[in-house]
């Protein structure tokens, strides 16, 4: 028996909607907890806010020792309340991250001259520029280079790092850096230049 | 006879030629003289210039004494293209008895308010043809008043106005020779420079010109603000067809010469802030084949700032001398040295007072589009010398070039501080303290088409040292014999394999310091042939107490961001405790290949071997960012029946006896710390071995999954009575992400997790009483310290 004609292209429809719906890729950004490590990071590196120590988390013990024949002097063995201090959820950090911001904190002490004289700005894309030379002799100005290229190389692991740190997408980190440049435009003091979203620069 | 006859027909029609001619000059200029308007329109027609016209207003002639008087002339080129001379009033006297014979043939001239305007910018490469000039040759007594001319240039126009010159006859046929007139220079509309131009000389029968030219008062500005002034002085003098002169300008502002410079050719030079004066003295002399000039530029306190910033100068000075000789091949010459001020490139500073700068530059333009003799010399003083010769010509579009590139001895010393350590150090604090000695020496040859080029050459590097100071050399006695042949910017240079053996070169080390240990000496052979580097032999050192074997070194692309090393090695009884103190075992494996580039090191293979009477087993190994301090270490490890006797007493965390197995695996450790793992044993009971815990052991793990001690009396009193407790088990798994830690108990009875299961009849149970504890990395850290006894530093 003749198969119809109008058979074959249904069929091919058919296997190209269960194909596509195969390949619908649900992409997640975790904005609010990129968002909320940027905030911590930026307070800790500017020292605005000082390190608060972890919320202990209360409740029961988290172990304790079950002494078998000497099951009464478990109690005795009982163990304090628990305090471990737990990480916050909200955040992202590890070993990398903390030396990252450290290193990133102890520049931005170095810089905090410059931001003041307006000599250097923070970027749209989260990133740091000379702005200004003018008063400054050039080995002086080769010195705040050589910081903002050594900040910048910092800044740009910092990102990928938090990205990998949540399996981010490499092509998601552009958005890591928005939001880290959202917040250290946020938190800069006054006097100190930032570039708006439109590439305008201005002094906050 | 008919010879004759010929000459003699020859001679009638010359004469009958001559004749008709002689009339019709007669005809023409008795026409001239009685109906000029007659012939008005034939010198009309005769004047106007291809695609152009010509008007005259008048025109009159007189034989006695011979004059043409013209007035209304407007000669005008193709509509807005072309040049535009307009004559009021001209007149000139002839002096016929000179026709035939030397001197000045017009006595007499006189013009007013005469225009020239040339109002597109000259296409033409030559330099200005002042040829011209000569014509003053021809007139023995001059008036020229109120004249203007106007010439476009590609980023403005140049106007002389209110022109006056004379030439009033003197003795021995010299004629003293005046000029004035203002000079404007236009650039966007607006007034950019200004000055009073003037000339004194005499013109003599030589023939000859002599003039000296001043243009005083003379100032730029740039929207009405004053940026400086050009006062210019010169000698200008035209004999036996050809210039000479010179031009001399003192403390001339380099704004203002940047800004002409600007003006004059029309380029962006825009932003680059320009500071200092520039003295310049300049010669213009004949000689063949063409005029030679010269000039002696003295720069000082020069400073400067590329657009973006990324070039500067401050308080530069020094000379630059520029010798061209013009002609049908142009040559050119210049030397510069600068011994004084700073500048910048990028992040490389260099102190010109410390380290002067010498360039010689040279070539001859060979014909349009090919250039020889190329030739630019030169270095730093303490650096070495740097010498690239050869030539380039266009052909299709494509610049073809060829030549040889020297890089004289050059100490390693200065390079290194100047650009690797000084402009890296911010971001790489471990380069800050290091220092290297040796010495660099190059020779290549070079050829290819636009960006695409083929070296050929050798490298020598000589007694190479690297050291931290105050500390012995990281290496010393390196020695480099290399061969190179690469290829630049070709995508596929075509991967030549090895020379023959003859043509290698060599690699030589004499120590390289690890810590505590010492590699060397090493020696092999070594080629670069495009693109690759080749380290032929093996390594074969002793390191960490182990046998190291590196094989079949290569490196793709060496000169490039994307270099890629790759490698075979093999480790044999490294000795764990010289990594630390408190690892004991050895490790060994082939890991083959090795690949190492800019972003991350992968290694297949195993490493394997003992670890606290176990085995041990380390595999997917990788370097996340091998070069930077956030360098990232991976890799999995799995360990079979580990002595855990010895491995707690290397802890110093109490005595465990009996045996463990597992894993860890997604180990990535960065800035000497744990950035993520998951961490899984289980002991394993093992025939004739006691499976006990003691209670410091309880108490270091009660510290490390709970931050507590074994508190109050309880346990003093246990400590009292046990030393050791029994178990049947031991199970946990802990991870470390996101720097937070869990712990959990691997053992699951009735709904309790226990990291620790006593036996039936004795013991004691280890319980994670909070399967859901979440342990910050610094609070565990500091757990560690405290169970390991550890002190706080």
């Amino acid at each position: 028996m003749q198969k119809p004609a109008h058979r074959f292209p249904f069929i091919v429809l058919a296997v190209l909607v269960v194909l596509t719906a195969c390949v619908t890729v649900n992409i997640y950004f975790p904005a609010a907890k990129v968002e909320k490590t940027a905030e911590k990071i930026v307070d800790e590196v500017y020292q605005e806010k000082k390190d608060t120590p972890p919320a202990e988390q209360k409740g029961k013990p988290s172990s304790m020792i079950d002494g078998g024949l000497l099951g009464g002097l478990t109690r005795l063995a009982w163990l304090g309340p628990a305090t471990a201090h737990a990480e916050d959820a909200t955040t992202v950090s590890n070993a990398g991250i903390r030396a990252l911001k450290e290193q990133i904190g102890q520049r931005h002490q170095e810089l905090l001259p410059f931001y003041k004289q307006g000599q250097v700005g923070i970027t749209k894309d989260g990133f740091l520029e000379v702005r200004i030379t003018s008063g400054l002799g050039l080995p002086q100005v080769a010195t705040l280079k050589r910081l903002v290229d050594a900040d910048n190389a910092a800044r740009r692991q910092l990102y990928e790092e938090v990205g990998k740190a949540l399996n981010l997408q490499p092509d998601q980190i552009s958005q890591v850096r928005q939001i880290f440049a959202k917040q250290w435009r946020e938190k800069a003091q006054a006097g100190w230049p930032v570039q708006a979203d439109d590439g305008k620069w201005s002094t906050k | 006879m008919t010879l004759k006859r010929t000459a003699l027909w020859c001679g009638a029609g010359l004469a009958a030629l001559l004749g008709i001619a002689a009339l019709t000059v007669a005809l023409a200029v008795t026409l001239a003289v009685r109906q000029p308007e007659l012939i008005r329109p034939y010198v009309q027609r005769a004047l106007a210039p291809r695609g152009g016209s010509a008007t005259l207003a008048g025109l009159s002639v007189t034989i006695s004494p011979p004059t043409l008087a013209i007035s209304g002339l407007v000669i005008s080129g193709p509509p807005g293209e072309g040049e535009l001379l307009r004559i009021d009033r001209l007149q000139a006297e002839l002096i016929p008895a000179r026709i035939f014979s030397g001197g000045p043939r017009l006595r007499h001239v006189e013009a007013k308010n005469i225009v020239f305007e040339r109002l597109r910018p000259s296409e033409s490469e030559t330099p200005l043809d002042l040829t011209p000039l000569t014509r003053l040759f021809d007139i023995e007594d001059l008036s020229l008043t109120d004249a203007r001319v106007r010439l476009a240039f590609p980023g403005g126009d140049l106007a002389a106005e209110g022109l006056n010159l004379s030439l009033i006859p003197g003795e021995g046929g010299i004629r003293a020779l005046t000029g004035d007139g203002k000079l404007t220079l236009r650039s966007d509309g607006s007034v950019f420079a200004e000055g009073n131009l003037s000339a004194r000389g005499k013109v003599t029968p030589d023939p000859a010109i002599e003039v000296s030219l001043e243009l005083a008062a003379a100032r730029l500005s740039v929207r009405g603000q004053d940026i400086g002034g050009l006062p210019l002085k010169g000698d200008l003098a035209f004999r036996s067809g050809s210039f000479s002169g010179n031009l001399n300008g003192d403390n001339l502002s380099a704004a203002a010469l940047l800004s002409l410079a600007k003006v004059l050719s029309g380029r962006g030079l825009d932003g680059w802030s320009p500071s200092g004066t520039v003295s310049v003295a300049a010669r213009i002399e004949p000689e063949k084949p063409g005029p030679r000039v010269t000039a002696k530029i003295k720069l000082e306190q020069i400073g400067f700032s590329s657009p973006p910033g990324d070039v500067m100068g401050g308080k530069l000075s020094g000379r630059l001398d520029l010798d061209c000789l013009l002609g049908p091949k142009p040559r050119m010459k210049a030397d510069l040295v600068i011994n004084q001020g700073e500048a910048l490139w990028g992040t490389v500073y260099v102190n010109f007072m410390q380290n002067p700068l010498d360039l010689h530059a040279g070539g001859t333009r060979a014909a349009t589009d090919e250039y020889k003799d190329l030739l630019i010399k030169g270095g730093l003083a303490g650096f070495g010398r740097l010498k690239l010769e050869g030539k380039a010509r266009r052909a299709g579009g494509t610049w073809h070039h060829q030549g040889r590139l020297e890089l004289g001895e050059t100490g390693l010393g200065p390079v290194f501080k100047t650009f690797l350590k000084d402009p890296l150090a911010a971001g790489h604090p471990d380069l800050a303290s290091l220092k290297m000695d040796g010495t660099v020496r190059m020779e290549l040859s070079f050829s290819g088409k636009d960006k695409a080029v083929d070296l050929n050459g050798r490298l020598l590097l000589r007694s190479g040292t690297l050291l931290r100071e105050g500390e012995p050399s990281v290496f010393s006695g390196l020695e480099i014999d290399l061969p190179i042949s690469y290829s630049v910017g070709i995508a596929d240079p075509g991967r030549s394999g090895p020379l023959l053996a003859a043509e290698w070169g060599r690699l030589s080390l004499k120590e390289l310091r690890l810590g505590e240990e010492k590699i060397g000496p090493l020696d092999m052979p070594a080629v670069l042939v495009p693109n690759r580097l080749y380290l032929g032999g093996n390594i074969d050192a002793s390191l960490f107490g182990a046998k190291l074997l590196l094989q079949r070194i290569q490196v793709d692309e060496p000169h490039s961001p994307n270099f890629r090393i790759h490698l075979a090695a093999k480790v044999d009884g490294l000795d764990l405790s010289k990594l630390s103190s408190k690892m004991e075992g050895r490790l060994g494996g082939v890991l083959d290949p090795v690949q190492i580039d800019s972003e991350r090191v992968t290694a297949t293979g195993d490493l394997t071997g003992e670890l606290f009477g176990g085995k041990t087993n380390i595999s997917r190994v990788t370097v996340a960012r091998p070069f930077t301090p956030g360098r990232e270490f991976g890799g999995d490890i799995k360990v079979d029946l580990v002595d855990m006797e010895r491995l707690s007493a290397a802890l110093s965390s109490g005595r465990v006896t009996g045996r463990i197995s597992g894993s860890v695996e997604g180990l990535r450790i960065s800035y000497g710390q744990p950035v993520a793992f998951h961490l899984k044993m289980e002991s394993v009971p093992t025939k004739g071995m006691d499976q006990t815990v003691s209670v410091k052991a309880v108490n270091s793990i009660s510290v490390v999954s709970t931050g507590s001690s074994l508190g109050g009396s309880g346990s003093s009193f246990m400590m009292g009575f046990f030393k050791d407790f029994p178990y049947s088990k031991i199970g946990f798994e802990c991870g470390l992400k996101n720097d937070v830690f869990t712990v959990r108990g691997l053992i699951r009875e009735d709904g309790v997790e226990y990291l620790v299961k006593r036996r039936l009849l004795g013991g004691i149970n280890v319980v994670n009483g909070n399967p859901d504890n979440r342990i910050g990395f610094s609070d565990m850290v500091e757990r560690a310290k405290r169970a390991t006894g550890e002190k706080n530093k």
